[in-house]
């Protein structure tokens, strides 16, 4: 009986352990003001509308994409002019959502994020051929609602090669 | 002793209780547009570590015991299995390419969906480094594991699948 009830302890010291090792960080929602800025913001560049895109940004927004800019992260401006060369060698430019997009608010450093997940897709000018590229965004907002660090991760590199940025990191 | 022994398992019940107590409290303050809670350690996200460190040691493997035996993974619009993943490995082996993970932000989501089925998810951002004797290339990565009874189930990557070519020749 003594051994069972031994057992027993272990057992709920293993349990109680492993339930105790997930921390919970913060909450995510599936709804929200900030999920439709980002969505807007998306628009605005399809429609080429970059005086609109901007207002979804504060001034000083930082702006990170994976493996441009020799991991650098640059300033709106530069970002401006990023976006208005896809639209001088891209016809048909469009951003389609793929799933759907989560607004994450941690706990720590009370953090407001929206991750969402797209599928950018342009006609070449140039060869006539359609390039689409997956891409995972990170948007960090401020207590205004303003967008201030916008992250991406994709594969840009046709893209960049195409367009001749200089921002293009080999 | 018996009931120095009963006594622990009743304070133990109550503590695990209590646990599940503040678990139902959460579940009741969720409002329509809450469903999911993010998490920064896990089993999950351990497991997640793990494969790193399997990518680092070149460990098959251990590397397998991760993931279900129908895992997807998700690579530039094309799906792949495990086998693929494998031979990746082997590649890599084979030219003695040595691969390097540095972790920027690794983070777990479990999503309560309106259908009564769940989510379960880690997310990490990495930058991957490889060596081949003085050559080497970087690149950032960052990849979606979606677990299923503590396997990964599903892995998506968003890298540039480029970089990696002038080793492979």
């Amino acid at each position: 009986m003594k051994k069972l009830l031994l057992s027993f302890i272990v057992m709920l010291f293993v349990t109680v352990s492993f339930a105790q090792k997930e921390k919970k960080n913060g909450t995510i929602y599936i709804n929200h003001p900030y999920i439709d800025i980002v969505n807007k913001a998306s628009k605005a560049y399809v429609n080429q509308d970059l005086n609109l895109w901007k207002t979804y940004y504060s001034d000083t927004a930082k702006f990170w994409v994976s493996d441009i800019n020799s991991g650098k992260w640059f300033p709106l401006t530069e970002s401006i002019t990023g976006l208005a060369l896809d639209y001088k060698f891209y016809d048909n430019v469009k951003s389609t959502q793929v799933g759907y997009p989560d607004y994450l608010q941690y706990d720590k450093d009370n953090s407001r994020i929206v991750q969402s997940w797209w599928l950018w897709s342009g006609i070449s000018k140039k060869t006539g051929k359609e390039l689409k590229i997956y891409m995972v965004q990170f948007d960090t907002f401020n207590t205004a609602g303003k967008i201030v660090k916008e992250e991406t991760y994709a594969d840009f590199s046709k893209q960049m090669a195409e367009e001749g940025t200089s921002q293009y990191n080999n | 002793m018996k009931k120095y022994i009963l006594s622990i398992i009743v304070i133990i019940t109550i503590i695990s209780c209590s646990t599940k107590t503040e678990t139902k409290i959460i579940a009741d303050k969720l409002d329509i547009h809450q469903f999911g809670f993010n998490y920064d350690s896990s089993a999950n996200i351990d497991a997640v570590k793990a494969t790193n460190k399997d990518l680092e040691n070149l460990d098959t493997t251990s590397y397998k015991t991760k993931f279900s035996d129908t895992v997807v993974f998700y690579d530039h619009e094309k799906n792949h299995n495990l086998n693929w993943n494998m031979s990746i490995f082997k590649n890599w082996i084979s030219k003695k390419i040595q691969p390097k993970v540095t972790v920027g932000a690794i983070w777990g989501s479990k999503f309560n969906y309106k259908d009564g089925s769940k989510g379960d998810y880690v997310y990490q951002a990495i930058k991957m480094k490889f060596t081949q004797g003085i050559k080497s290339v970087e690149f950032d990565d960052f990849g979606v594991f979606e677990f299923k009874d503590g396997k990964i189930v599903r892995e998506w990557n968003w890298y540039e699948a480029t970089k990696l070519l002038p080793l492979m020749k």
